[in-house]
């Protein structure tokens, strides 16, 4: 394979968990080179894309904004990201919103000027990195609102891992079907990539630095090789293209042998990870100054006349984004924000791409319908995180609350691997998600 | 646009359905089930094709009277058919094919609530139950290539005098008859006496082959089972002259090839855990095997899968597999170093199973 120049051996790649599936119906996109998308007429930012507190606006309505201004932040001390203007242009209304994730919140409406115009704030960060102090690190990339695709906001999971995380894991995984965004990114902007990994050890202080690729990318792993020559402490790890890989339990599993225990973050076994994107992202934010505006995603499905992977203006609508793809061939039974395993399916396409949004797929649903429980054991065998999904149907349904605990039902990471393969089609995430909810509360009654 | 968003995550399901399965199920039966219709004649079609219109019939009508949905297109009243009728020598009268039907699918299935909730396997007590209700004409096996009538209710004794034989190769065997030539490849071929479909070892073997590959069943049951099974005949044999035989004979007939790898693997009442699946197939070997020194081939093999399907589902308790991030044994792997631990404060020198995780 010969990927390996420093770190882990050779012989023990490609690396895997056990478990997991491997669907081949969804075939990547990854030949469609990643295009910029023009902005739309208007944009839509909610004021939360992120996991933590709402932002609030710092502007009102009928301000001008420029390209890369702060238009909301949150309070100081609150787990919290900013958000800026993915355009420049006039601030039209100030109103509740829909989110990707179904919710409703505040949201920024500005209409496009087409001038792009730049905003002064957008300037490249100053100093070198070898001479700068980790704080101000944190800081800079706090105020250019990065956040990553788990929806934690970086600068807040570098503040957390700082001291505790002696290893950065760069997760290229990209396990979900159909997205191909990062591979994409892997090719064609690994320099990038690399360079904003070597920023993120710097703020975290941490000793190693693991490019953990699937071997699906094999040609990405090529690009990240030529980028990280010379430099020691970068290594890559191919891991088998499994789905869920890129879970950080199982990536540091598959990676380090550990396991992290229920209740903890991956910083409490000394690792932390970090997207393509997000590592892309933050280089950006500092050699050009402009905070995060733009998100790369992969249109795909069925329905779409031409999938493709684009650099999509944040606050751009499903829609307008479909549109660009050439439209839909049939009306999709499914609009889904995210990958088909773990996203969520959409009411209305006119809803905003956000931070988090990694894929917009339109999908003609098949029917299916749901039998009983055949009891044939599928579902345990692709269990990642070795459980006995039908014990837990069963439990659920029951409403029962000693099964639950017994079959541990609060480990479940809720990726889908059981619906996948369930002949009879019966949808146990839904159901173990009631299961862990009766768990949860049963646990606090006890309090 | 707007849908209707009630679904959830995740959206993408793989080909297999509940129906596919069945469908391989019967088409690793198809050759067994043919050469059985060729070596017994049109007969045993007629009673492959009432089994199978009984079950379907019978399922379909129950659920339509109950005013549920009804489920027979997803094969597995078809697969119970199928499987009763396999179950049956030529010779029966035809009113006992729709009574076993009836119990099958109605009392044993449907009554305690359909697939997948039905605690013991419905063809073993259909045939459990007419070995009560009627043993002579259950155990009346037939030399193949007798002649015949496809459609008569009631096939007289008389008729077939020269062909009925009520016991199997083995336990003539055990009965100090000498095994003749051409007994064994007669076994495996299926040109000896018995069952519809339990005749011919080597078209069973090649559909159980068809079923691991298209990972319908896996393995370890049939496998374990057989091994087991023959273990013990292996050191207990019939007849001290003829170890080989008394291995082989009680392998390939009555009914045991079938039931290890048809009856015994029905997902329901089997155990679904690696190490559930070794132990429920030692323990349906080691039942056959006694119960068969008590009772007739068939009912000893139909008594002791039939209890071990009653446990089966429990058995997979011992075996949890361990759930990421929790430090716990399994219960048998607990009671094992228990056992060490014990032995171990008496003086001798063993090593735990599982070491301390670092």
């Amino acid at each position: 394979m010969g990927f390996c120049p420093f770190g882990a051996k050779e012989e023990t790649m490609p690396l895997s968990f056990r478990g997991g599936i491997n669907p081949d119906e969804a075939k990547k996109n990854s030949r469609s080179p990643l295009v910029e998308m023009l902005a739309p007429d208007f944009v839509t930012l909610p004021l939360l894309q992120h996991q933590g507190a709402v932002a609030k606006p710092l502007v009102r309505v009928g301000d001008r904004v420029l390209k890369g201004q702060i238009i909301a932040d949150g309070e100081e001390g609150e787990v919290s990201a900013p958000i800026h203007a993915s355009v420049s242009g006039v601030v039209k209304a100030i109103e509740p919103v829909p989110t990707p994730q179904g919710d409703s919140v505040e949201g920024i409406v500005i209409e496009n000027d087409y001038k792009d115009e730049r905003s002064p704030e957008v300037k490249p960060f100053s100093t070198p990195i070898a001479q700068t102090e980790p704080e101000e690190i944190i800081r800079f990339l706090r105020n250019k609102g990065i956040v990553g695709e788990d929806g934690l906001p970086t600068w807040w999971k570098i503040a957390s891992a700082r001291g505790k995380a002696k290893r950065l894991i760069v997760n290229g995984t990209e396990c979900e079907p159909y997205l191909s965004a990062d591979h994409r990114l892997l090719l064609e902007k690994a320099a990038e990539v690399v360079g904003g990994a070597k920023i993120l050890m710097k703020a975290l202080d941490c000793e190693k630095a693991v490019f953990a690729i699937a071997d699906d990318k094999e040609d990405g792993a090529e690009e990240i090789l030529k980028a990280i020559r010379n430099t020691p402490v970068f290594s890559i790890a191919l891991f088998r293209a499994k789905y869920p890989q890129g879970d950080e339990r199982l990536l540091v599993n598959s990676l380090m042998r550990k396991e992290i225990p229920a209740g903890k973050e991956a910083w409490d076994v000394g690792a932390v990870a970090f997207g393509v994107q997000t590592c892309r992202s933050v280089y950006q934010a500092f050699v050009t100054g402009m905070p995060q505006v733009t998100k790369c995603l992969t249109v795909g499905g069925e329905c779409v006349k031409e999938g493709a992977n684009l650099s999509v203006p944040l606050g751009s609508s499903f829609a307008q984004v479909i549109a660009r793809c050439g439209g839909v061939l049939k009306t999709p039974k499914l609009l889904i924000a995210g990958g088909p395993m773990r996203g969520k399916a959409q009411g209305t396409d006119q809803v905003s791409v956000t931070k988090t949004v990694s894929g917009i797929l339109c999908l003609d649903e098949k029917k299916k319908t749901e039998g009983p429980c055949i009891h044939c054991g599928r579902c345990a065998r692709v269990c990642p995180m070795g459980l006995m999904p039908l014990e837990l149907y069963r439990a659920s349904v029951s409403k029962k609350i000693a099964p639950l605990r017994r079959y541990r039902a609060d480990v479940c990471n809720e990726c889908g691997c059981c619906a996948y393969i369930c002949p009879s089609r019966i949808e146990l995430v839904t159901s173990i998600r009631r299961g862990k909810a009766l768990l949860a509360k049963e646990g606090e009654g006890k309090e | 646009m707007e849908w209707n968003c009630k679904t959830a995550a995740p959206y993408l399901n793989q080909e297999e359905s509940t129906r596919t399965i069945m469908m391989d199920v019967l088409i690793a039966l198809l050759p067994a089930t043919l050469w059985g219709i060729y070596a017994f004649g049109s007969r045993a079609l007629t009673i492959v094709l009432l089994s199978i219109l009984s079950s379907v019939g019978m399922e379909a009508l129950y659920q339509k009277a109950r005013k549920k949905t009804v489920t027979v297109s997803d094969l597995s009243a078809v697969l119970t058919g199928l499987l009763f009728a396999l179950c049956l020598p030529v010779g029966v009268p035809l009113w006992v094919v729709p009574l076993g039907a009836f119990v099958a699918v109605i009392l044993t299935k449907q009554l305690f609530g359909g697939m997948g909730k039905y605690f013991i396997n419905p063809v073993l007590v259909a045939k459990f139950v007419l070995h009560l209700l009627a043993p002579r004409y259950v155990t009346r096996l037939t030399e193949p290539f007798t002649k015949m009538s496809p459609f008569a209710l009631w096939v007289s004794p008389e008729a077939l005098a020269d062909s009925v034989q009520t016991q199997s190769a083995w336990e003539a065997l055990g009965e100090g008859i000498l095994p003749q030539e051409g007994t064994l490849s007669a076994l495996l071929t299926g040109t000896v006496p018995g069952c519809i479909g339990e005749v011919s070892a080597l078209l069973l073997l090649a559909g159980f082959l068809y079923l691991a590959v298209r990972n319908v069943v896996t393995w370890h049951i049939a496998t374990v089972f057989v091994s087991t099974f023959s273990f013990l005949n292996f050191l207990f044999p019939v007849s001290a002259q003829f170890r080989l035989e008394s291995v082989l004979f009680p392998l390939f007939s009555g009914g045991l090839l079938l039931g290890a790898i048809f009856l015994a693997t029905d997902y329901v009442t089997s155990p679904m855990t690696v190490g559930g699946k070794v132990m429920y197939g030692a323990l349906c070997g080691i039942l056959t095997f006694v119960f068969r020194l008590f009772f007739s081939a068939h009912l000893g093999l139909i008594l002791a899968v039939l209890l071990c399907g009653g446990v089966g589902r429990y058995l997979d308790r011992l075996f949890i597999p361990r759930p990421y991030g929790v430090e716990r044994k399994n219960a048998f792997l607990h009671l094992w170093n228990s056992l060490l631990a014990f032995l171990q404060k008496q003086g001798s020198q063993i090593k735990p199973l599982l070491k301390k995780k670092k």
